[in-house]
């Protein structure tokens, strides 16, 4: 994790990120229980001068020139595969910028915050998000008013009290 | 056992140890859940080898903290 970080600091200090947030299952470390998962996922900003298309490529070029391997859409650091997600929404784009530096080996890591990471599970709403989500309920300390306005502003109460509902 | 039908004790029992349990694992450090991940890849892996399946990966955490350590 820490050797991640750090690779998408350099990154962000060589302007090819904005800024970058860890999310997904491994940001549950941070707050619950494990789960069981497989990769890492990097939430990204990058801006895109007006006109052109967005491409990972320069994300990919940089990594691969510090010696990581670039399989597929996966960046291996060590054994662990590492998925950039450029934020593809509002909701996502407000979940990095709101991110959270949370201490992890001795260093700071870029962790999306609990009520964004349910309102971005709400949001994709397969089966184990919705388990996800109420997993963070259960476990993590939830600001209630900063996630009702989440979900209010992203239209997601409504989801989220049929989630509820089910416990 | 139809639904709605009260619990066992000894199940009810089992089940608070549970919820306790789950409770006390999320209160683990992050370095600790990482690690729990790791061994709970191993035990996928091996299931599937034992079903079957194909195999499914695990990370190397020794090499993942090593080489953290030698790049700071």
């Amino acid at each position: 994790m820490n050797e991640a970080v750090r690779a998408f600091r350099e990154l962000q200090a060589e302007g090819v990120i904005r800024r970058f947030a860890l999310g997904g299952a491994a940001a549950l470390i941070f707050y619950t229980e494990p789960v069981l998962t497989y990769d890492i996922d990097f939430f990204v900003l990058v801006d895109v001068p007006v006109g052109q298309l967005l491409s990972m490529q320069p994300i990919y070029e940089h990594l691969h020139r510090k010696g990581y391997m670039v399989v597929g859409e996966q960046i291996l650091i060590g054994d662990a595969p590492v998925h950039v997600l450029v934020a593809y929404n509002p909701l996502v784009e407000e979940a990095v910028h709101e991110a959270r530096e949370l201490p992890f080996n001795g260093e700071l890591v870029p962790v999306i915050t609990p009520e964004y990471l349910i309102a971005i599970a709400l949001q994709t709403n397969r089966y184990k998000d919705r388990e996800r989500a109420r997993l963070l309920w259960e476990q993590a300390a939830i600001d209630e008013a900063k996630l009702n306005d989440i979900l209010t502003r992203h239209g997601l109460m409504e989801v989220w009290e049929a989630v509820r509902s089910q416990q | 056992m139809r639904s709605g039908e009260e619990l066992p004790e000894v199940v009810r029992h089992v089940l608070e140890f549970k919820a306790a349990r789950r409770k006390a694992l999320a209160n683990l450090p992050p370095e600790e859940k990482l690690r729990l991940i790791v061994e709970m890849q191993k035990w996928a892996r091996a299931a599937h080898i034992a079903t079957g399946r194909p195999p499914t990966p695990v990370w190397n955490l020794a090499m993942l903290m090593r080489r953290a350590q030698e790049s700071s």
